[in-house]
This record gives C-alpha cells, sequence and structure tokens, in this order.
C-alpha cells in the first residue's frame, strides 16, 4: 500500500481473547492533532481508557509509528510501543528503532492495538493485507535471539520480514521486560514486554510492500538534502559513528554526568575500562545503522574468549555500561557485554535491570536484603549481577522479588529500603546524574512516564551539544545550577515530544534544528506546518500525556526525586551540588499550567485542543 | 622551553594525525612550547577546529579556550558525545 501524504490511514486492531483482526481507518483529525508515535498512541488509549490494571486483557497495548517513518529522511525509523506501565502504573512509552516501523508502514498500517488475551500463546503475522494469528505453542519459553531466528526463517529470511518478540521476561511477567525487534534492537523502557507477556503475544511478524510517498515531493527532496547534509557533518554524528553512545562516558565523568555505585559517590576508577575506545578497540566487530540512519551509532561486538564468552550481536550502549557498570562499581567491560546479551535475549530493560541489581547491593550491604538464598550481592561483582539478571528473567529466588522493579521490592523489603531506590513514579533513573545537570532533575521529576532522558531534548541543550536557538533556548545553560531551567525544560519538553511522535530518532535531531523537523512534517504530510506549530504541537502531546498519567493516578506528589540524588555527594565533578527542585518546580508548574494538585489546568487543556481531557480528569477527582 | 600533554577525545583523537604518539583512550601529545601559550593556541597546532571542540580541561579544571596554559599542564579536549 502508498501510504500518501505519511499516513496508511488505518490501524490494525486485534482482539486476542476473541481471535478477530480489524482493519479500522484512523481518524484523520487524530493523526493531525496527534501526528503519530506515543501521542497518537495516548489519544487512542484515552478512547479505550477504563482504568484497567496493566497486566490485564483490558489494558490496550498500542505499537504506533508516524508520518515520517519509512521516509528516507535521516534517523526516521522508529516506533513506540505504549500502554499502561506495569512497572511504575502509570503512562508507559518505549521507543525503539531498527526496521519494524518502516516495514509496518509498507504493510499498510499507521499502528497496531492489541487488547484481550490469548487463550493459547499465539503470534501475530502481518503479510500487507493478509493478517493471521498463528500459534506460538513451539516459540513459548524461547529468548529473543531464537525467535527471532525461528520466524524470519519461516517467513522469508533475514531481510524480508520484521520481527517484535519477548523473551522468557516478558512470558514471566517481570515489570520491566523489554521487546526486541530483529533481535537487535529493544524496546526498553517501562515494562511493555510484560504487557506483551500477559496477552500471551509472543511475537509480531510483518512483512510489506509498500512505500511511503511524500505529499510535496520537492519540499521533500530540499529537506532531505539539508538534514542529510547536517546529520553528516555534525560532530555529535561523528562522535556516534565513531564510538556510539559509549563516548558519553569518557566525558560524562568530567561533567559529573556518570552516576556511580547506586548514585552514592562520584568517583570510580574503573571507567576507562568500560568506555567508548575500550569497547571499539577491544571487541568491536562492526558498525550498524536502524532504516534510513546516515549515523549508524549501533555497536556490534563479540567477546571471543574467556569466562564472559558471546556470540557476535548488539553491543551495551552507554546506559547499559553504567547500570552494569558504574552502577554496580564493576569495570569488567566483557562482563558488562555479556550482561547486555543476556538481557537482549531475556527481553529486559537494561536500564532498570542493572539499577534494580544496584539498589539490591546497596540494601544487602545495609542489611535491608537478607534473605537472598546464599547469594553475596557485593559491589563489583559482574558474575553475581549476571546470575541475578537469570533469576529475574525466570523469576527465580531473590530474582521474583527484583523482577517487580526497584519500587516495588522496597515496599516489600520495608526497613527503610524505599531511601535506597533511585526511581521517579517507579522508573529506575537513566545514567545522567541531575547533580551535574539541575534541568534533568526536573524532567525526571515530571515526566510523564516517570525518569526519561528521551522524550525531550534537554540532554543535548542543557549540555551545550545543541542549543536549538531557534526554539528559544540558549547555549549557555550551566549545568550544576538551577536558574531558568524550568524555560528549558518546557522547551526542549515541547521540541523532544513532537520529535518522538514523528518517530524521528533524538541522535538526528540532535544534529539538527526545530524548523528541520517541522518543514520534514509538513513535506511529508503536505499541511502547512511551521515551527510554532510543532511548539505548539509538544504543548499538546506533553499535556496529553500527562492527563494520561494523571488518570492513571499520579499527583503533583509524584513530581519528586529520590532521596540519593536530592543529596549532594562528597566527591567527584559534582560534588556539592543538588538541584533546587522546590523552586525550579514551581517556576515549571507556573509555565506548564499545572494545578497545585499537578492536574493541567482546565483552561490551559481548552486552549490547547484537549478539552475532552479536562472532562476525563474532572470524573477522575 | 616549557612542555603541555594533550588528550585528544573520541573523534578529535582519530582526526589528529599524530603517527606513532596516538593511543586509544586519547592517547597523550606531548607539545613543547616557548613563552605564553592558550588553548586556542594549542588546537591551532594540532589543526583542530574551535567549533569542533565541545570541553577542555586542565587537569580537572573546566577552562575556556583563552586559558593561559603552564609547563606540564595536562590539556584534555573534547568534541561534542551523547549518551543515550
Amino acid at each position: 500500500m502508498e501510504c500518501k501524504g505519511g499516513y496508511a490511514g488505518r490501524l490494525l486492531e486485534v482482539d486476542l481473547t476473541k481471535g478477530i483482526l480489524t482493519k479500522a481507518p484512523l481518524d484523520p483529525t487524530f493523526a493531525r492533532e496527534f501526528l503519530g508515535g506515543a501521542g497518537l498512541g495516548a489519544r487512542l488509549f484515552l478512547e479505550r481508557f477504563s482504568g484497567a490494571l496493566p497486566l490485564s486483557p483490558d489494558n490496550p497495548l498500542l505499537v504506533m509509528t508516524g508520518p515520517l517513518v519509512g521516509t528516507s529522511l535521516p534517523g526516521t525509523s522508529r516506533f513506540a510501543v505504549c500502554s499502561r506501565s506495569p512497572l511504575t502504573g502509570f503512562w508507559g512509552v518505549g521507543t525503539c528503532g531498527g526496521n519494524f516501523g518502516p516495514e509496518l508502514k509498507f504493510a499498510g498500517y499507521d499502528g497496531i492495538e492489541v487488547t484481550g488475551k490469548a487463550a493459547e500463546p499465539v503470534y501475530l503475522l502481518i503479510d500487507d493485507d493478509k493478517v493471521e494469528l498463528r500459534t506460538a505453542d513451539d516459540l513459548w519459553g524461547k529468548d529473543i535471539y531464537e525467535v527471532t531466528a525461528i520466524l524470519k526463517q519461516r517467513h522469508g529470511g533475514e531481510r524480508k520480514s520484521k520481527v517484535l518478540a519477548i523473551g522468557q521476561a516478558g512470558e514471566n511477567l517481570v515489570r520491566f521486560a523489554a521487546i526486541g525487534n530483529d533481535g537487535a534492537h529493544f524496546v526498553g523502557r517501562t515494562g511493555m514486554g510484560a504487557v506483551m507477556g500477559s496477552k500471551r503475544l509472543k511475537a509480531v511478524v510483518v512483512k510489506g510492500t509498500g512505500r511511503v510517498v511524500p505529499a510535496r515531493p520537492e519540499e521533500y527532496e530540499e529537506v532531505r538534502a539539508r538534514t542529510l547534509e547536517k546529520c553528516k557533518t555534525s560532530m555529535v554524528a561523528s562522535s556516534m559513528k565513531s564510538m556510539g553512545t559509549a563516548a558519553a562516558m569518557d566525558l560524562g565523568v568530567m561533567t559529573g554526568d556518570v552516576p556511580i555505585r547506586n548514585w552514592t559517590c562520584g568517583e570510580f576508577a574503573g571507567t576507562s575500562s568500560i568506555g567508548g575506545p575500550a569497547l571499539r578497540s577491544d571487541y568491536l566487530t562492526r558498525g550498524a545503522a536502524c532504516f534510513s540512519c546516515p549515523i549508524a551509532c549501533k555497536r556490534v561486538v563479540k567477546v571471543d574468549e574467556g569466562p564472559y564468552q558471546t556470540q557476535e550481536g548488539p553491543g551495551p550502549e552507554y546506559e547499559t555500561l553504567c547500570t552494569f557498570g558504574t552502577y554496580i562499581e564493576n569495570d569488567n567491560l566483557p562482563g558488562i557485554i555479556k550482561a547486555n546479551e543476556l538481557c537482549n535475549r531475556y527481553g529486559l530493560d537494561t536500564i532498570s535491570c542493572g539499577a534494580t541489581i544496584a539498589f539490591a547491593m546497596e540494601c544487602y550491604e545495609k542489611g535491608v536484603l537478607r534473605d537472598t538464598g546464599g547469594i553475596e550481592l557485593r559491589w563489583g561483582d559482574i558474575d553475581t549481577a549476571l546470575k541475578l539478571v537469570k533469576f529475574i528473567a525466570f523469576r527465580q529466588g531473590i530474582g521474583d522479588l527484583l523482577a517487580e522493579g526497584s519500587l516495588n521490592a522496597a515496599r516489600k523489603l520495608g526497613q527503610g529500603a524505599e531511601d535506597l531506590v533511585v526511581a521517579v513514579k517507579g522508573l529506575e533513573l537513566p545514567a545522567h546524574d541531575p547533580r551535574g545537570f539541575h534541568g534533568m532533575g526536573l524532567e525526571y521529576a515530571v515526566g510523564y512516564r516517570g525518569a526519561c532522558h528521551l522524550q525531550h531534548m534537554s540532554l543535548y541543550v542543557e549540555q551545550g551539544m545543541n542549543p536549538f536557538t531557534d526554539a528559544g533556548l540558549r547555549s549557555d545553560y550551566a549545568g550544576p545550577d538551577s536558574e531558568g531551567k524550568a524555560e528549558m525544560v518546557l522547551l526542549s519538553q515541547n521540541l523532544g515530544v513532537p520529535a518522538g511522535s514523528a518517530c524521528i530518532c533524538i541522535f538526528a535531531f540532535a544534529c539538527l534544528e526545530g524548523k528541520d523537523l517541522a518543514d520534514m512534517i509538513q513535506a511529508v504530510t503536505g499541511r502547512d506546518f511551521g515551527l510554532k506549530d510543532l511548539l505548539a504541537l509538544g504543548e499538546r502531546l506533553w499535556l496529553l500525556q500527562r492527563g494520561v498519567t494523571n488518570l492513571l493516578g499520579a499527583r503533583a506528589e509524584d513530581d519528586t526525586l529520590p532521596p540519593h540524588v536530592l543529596s549532594p555527594l562528597q566527591d567527584g565533578m559534582a560534588a556539592g551540588s543538588s538541584p533546587d527542585l522546590k523552586r525550579m518546580l514551581a517556576e515549571y508548574y507556573e509555565l506548564r499550567g499545572l494545578a497545585a494538585h499537578g492536574y493541567p489546568r482546565r483552561d490551559v487543556l481548552e486552549k490547547t485542543g484537549l478539552g475532552f481531557l479536562a472532562e476525563k480528569l474532572q470524573d477522575a477527582g | 622551553m616549557g612542555m603541555i600533554s594533550v588528550r585528544l577525545h573520541g573523534v578529535l583523537n582519530e582526526r589528529v594525525q599524530q603517527a606513532g604518539d596516538r593511543g586509544r583512550a586519547g592517547g597523550e601529545l606531548r607539545l613543547p612550547f616557548e613563552g605564553a601559550v592558550k588553548v586556542r593556541d594549542v588546537l591551532e597546532r594540532l589543526g583542530v577546529s574551535d567549533k569542533d571542540v565541545h570541553l577542555v580541561f586542565v587537569g580537572r579544571k573546566r577552562v575556556k579556550l583563552d586559558e593561559e596554559l603552564r609547563d606540564g599542564d595536562l590539556l584534555a579536549v573534547y568534541p561534542p558525545m551523547a549518551g543515550g
């Protein structure tokens, strides 16, 4: 099918309880007002909103693309999976690059809405217009690498079919279970793999023969050439191409960005052993790219020998080098690569998994966690971490507790364990320390999915890598300072949220300006769309997703930071600094138009075209 | 005569061709100098463009391009590097 103007114009609705598949039209008003990705997903979620618990059959799971996906614009490969999160109980969003999103568009669908629960394990097969559910009895229990290989072989080979799959962690309802795309790209955050597992949906296979046709071809060619050139000449992109996200370790230790020992220390001598140069010189076999990406930040690695031997496969990103490295004071790089492979196979978010293990190590050290089945959880012990990864995926022994995520585990442990949790709204913090960059602290605190480093552009703005001055941001924000950060965060969200819904990778967007993205949307969809429209869309999409999280129970008191992060470090590059959260929150609430209890104000919702949400929030009290 | 050590990090390290003097993790370059020398002078000598530089440190102190250097200083130069 041809996706004219960027949209296929239809969704695939899958009722797993009844086994019914329906091709439903996509409401063009929704497409115009909410674009795609998680923003459009949130609007569709509200249509089905019942307050259903995350792992109940009635909780809808949405796999969403956007209008740019499937074009050859740089970085537009992404898709979002969203639902009520089993980890946080709030709005859950995980995003992913790779190849699945474009292929879904080529097959003629803007998204998939899954409800219900299959009686037996199934997988969904989409071959253009032909769609069916097939038994996954023979696939249940297999890891993501295995099931991906089997399904690709069964359905046309490595290049012809694209696969989304869960591993054992999703089947076992680990609350931070991930979803793999072709075994190489992962929907990591907020436990979307567990929602798939709860529905007994093992995998989705898609094959498509269509294409995406921009509405304004001449403008499209111009913006494509312009943005490709910017991506090729950008230093951010050059660094990414050279060392992937792992490069950030070397810089981050100098700026106070890298969290150490469950966020309690500012210095760790082992970072040079686990950073970008070491990964590249000792374990890299090749770089790799997502669909339509000139940057190619992916690292393919292999550990040839020794106790941590792995097959050739996707290497650890910066986040994983931290969560299985600095978070637990481990400087053994092959051990981290092994942990990454296990998480990929079982289907676990490497951020939440490593962070939960770091939390458990501190609990063990402080005597809060004693019943470990004889396992000693010592700092720096990667062998124990590897054992725990497996225990978590299969919910064995102490893994059954840790599979609940750090906050839920702490509530069960009691004895002050909650003070050792480093999460916001139940989502473990990614590896950027707010004590080095206060604005990131505000982002974490107010994030609609919890502590998030991706649904905004603050990482690039606050660190001075791309000021996005055309959107009203500045190039001179001081990291360990709370001054002016509320406005910075607001504008960074208004840029980053629509980028997420356009499904462009933020690494590509970090090489561009706000207007470039607006021009992309205009060229593909054909409607007049400028930078102002982009920022207004960002405001609407942020408020919408905030409102969904409010409907699911979040209040002002959930907009906070964990005790560890509010305590200044004694050493390291950010020593003595902590975010002035109270001040930033007060300023942000005013600017964003949030009422004291944390809901968006009615007048703000009505002004941004979200009157229907105001009604729902009023009903929810 | 004084001596300054320079570590170029990431892609800057790859771009500066100093055969035999480069190593992994920002191999250290040793540059002799006479008289007053600033960070930007060192970058120019190495053929590194200002606009490709994100942050510069002398030891653990973050400095600007106009910072004057002293004998024995260790300069660390970083391009933008983004994690995710």
